[in-house]
């Protein structure tokens, strides 16, 4: 197997990016950022932070040499920085808020009436109650996949584990939000 | 889904009817709402401050930290220094002459105020007895000032101000118990339900019930009480931490 890349690190970031072009910084920006903001508030980081959780995944992202193709997509080795900020936030005593999903229903849902915004924001809570409960090597790799569509190899080399432990968190995942479900575990 | 490699009808064989619609809308609003031109203009901004591509500069800040922490820790020291010393010299007593260098002229409103601004010599030095007084809520009815127009609230007006205003008071007593006597604030709370059952604050007091509540360990009453409560007000603000107490969290302890 190739040298796995791991932008945890300055080091990793280095050893990953070898010698191929990097993407510029702004193009970076540009094309993901909506997605690292999505990502983060989906990690669990407060609503106020998400501005500057952004601006952090980015910079972090920057000083590290900037993206390079390689075997992992430009998503899944944001998300790596992405998961170690939100990770950082946590520990510096930035505790889960009860998000607001009203609030971001109402910017992002361009349903008719309140009540589409409501029933979105219901969904939405609902979820977010399930994927608080999963741990975060699980949650980042179902968020990865079934709802950003990232394929397993990617996230694989994004996060410098084999393939197979993908899956199986993937796998893992699924049944206990399957489970939540059942269970009625989802209620708002 | 991208990836033919894993089963993508699990969704189908597995999750419920209310978790595809879920799933669904998550995937289709995953990304939220973020404004990334905004972003970007902040982004550059800081790109443009030095911050470098270069493997190596993500030290550079520790570095930084360090210095501007001794730069804090002197200016600290010499302020000390400086406070010290100023305490240490002779201070007017606080009911003595205080000199006020105020552009414009305090507006007076007693009688007081009105002879020592007649009496004092373009605003070197005006006795604290004779600065202006600030209305409190007890001062009211406060005269109309001149040249303006008053307009005489009707009696039902002023007992429905006055009902409001009492009913603030009560919520904000209400707000204090709950911090430290959920058992008070439970009854505080129906008290002023009682007080004013046409009142605008019945939301919070119900909320700080529900919390109240779970802070007893009546969970079973919290939550249904909880539930009706988001079902009656979903953009209320506590609304977020009510739902975390229908799943049996204790949002107070975070």
């Amino acid at each position: 197997m190739s040298p796995i890349p791991r932008p945890e690190t300055e080091e990793r970031c280095q050893a990953a990016n070898g010698t191929s072009v990097a993407v510029s910084a702004s193009d970076l920006f540009r094309r993901h950022a909506k997605f690292v903001a999505g990502l983060l508030r989906r990690l669990g980081l407060p609503e106020d932070d998400i501005d500057d959780g952004v601006q952090e995944v980015f910079v972090l992202a920057h000083r590290c040499g900037g993206y390079r193709p390689g075997p992992a997509r430009p998503t899944t080795w944001l998300a790596t920085i992405a998961v170690n900020v939100s990770r950082n936030a946590k520990r510096q005593g930035r505790r889960r808020a009860y998000p607001d999903e009203l609030k971001v229903a109402e910017a992002i849902c361009d349903g008719p009436t309140p009540f589409d915004r409501v029933s979105l924001a219901e969904s939405l809570t609902r979820l977010q109650t399930i994927l608080d409960r999963l741990d975060e090597g699980h949650r980042l790799v179902f968020l990865l996949h079934e709802i950003h569509g990232e394929p397993g190899p990617a996230i694989a080399a994004a996060l410098g584990v084999p393939i197979g432990t993908i899956y199986s968190r993937l796998h893992t995942a699924r049944e206990r939000v399957s489970a939540a479900y059942r269970d009625g575990k989802a209620k708002k | 889904m991208k990836t033919p490699d894993l089963n993508p009808d699990w969704v189908v064989d597995d999750l419920s009817e209310q978790g595809q619609l879920d799933l669904g809308r998550l995937k289709h609003f995953g990304s939220g709402s973020y404004d990334v031109e905004a972003g970007l203009a902040t982004f550059e901004e800081r790109l443009g401050d030095g911050q470098q591509p270069s493997p190596g500069s993500a030290r550079r800040p520790r570095g930084f930290l360090i210095g501007a922490l001794a730069v804090c820790g002197v200016a600290s020291i010499v302020s000390f220094a400086v406070l010290r010393n100023s305490e240490s010299a002779p201070r007017p007593s606080a009911r003595a002459p205080v000199a006020v260098a105020a552009e414009a002229p305090p507006v007076p409103t007693t009688a007081t105020a009105a002879r020592a601004a007649e009496v004092a010599p373009s605003m070197t030095s005006v006795s604290v007895d004779a600065l202006p007084t600030v209305a409190t809520a007890h001062s009211r009815p406060m005269a109309p000032p001149a040249g303006t127009t008053a307009i005489a609230p009707s009696a039902g007006a002023a007992e429905e101000s006055d009902l409001v205003e009492a009913e603030v008071r009560h919520a904000s007593t209400l707000r204090i118990a709950a911090r430290t006597d959920p058992a008070r604030a439970l009854s505080l709370a129906a008290e002023g339900d009682r007080l004013y059952p046409k009142g605008l604050l019945h939301a919070e007091r119900e909320a700080i019930a529900i919390e109240a509540l779970a802070r007893l360990d009546r969970w079973s009453e919290a939550q249904a009480r909880g539930e009706a409560f988001a079902n009656a007000y979903p953009l209320h603000p506590r609304t977020g931490r009510i739902r975390a107490i229908v799943n049996r969290e204790r949002p107070w302890e975070l």
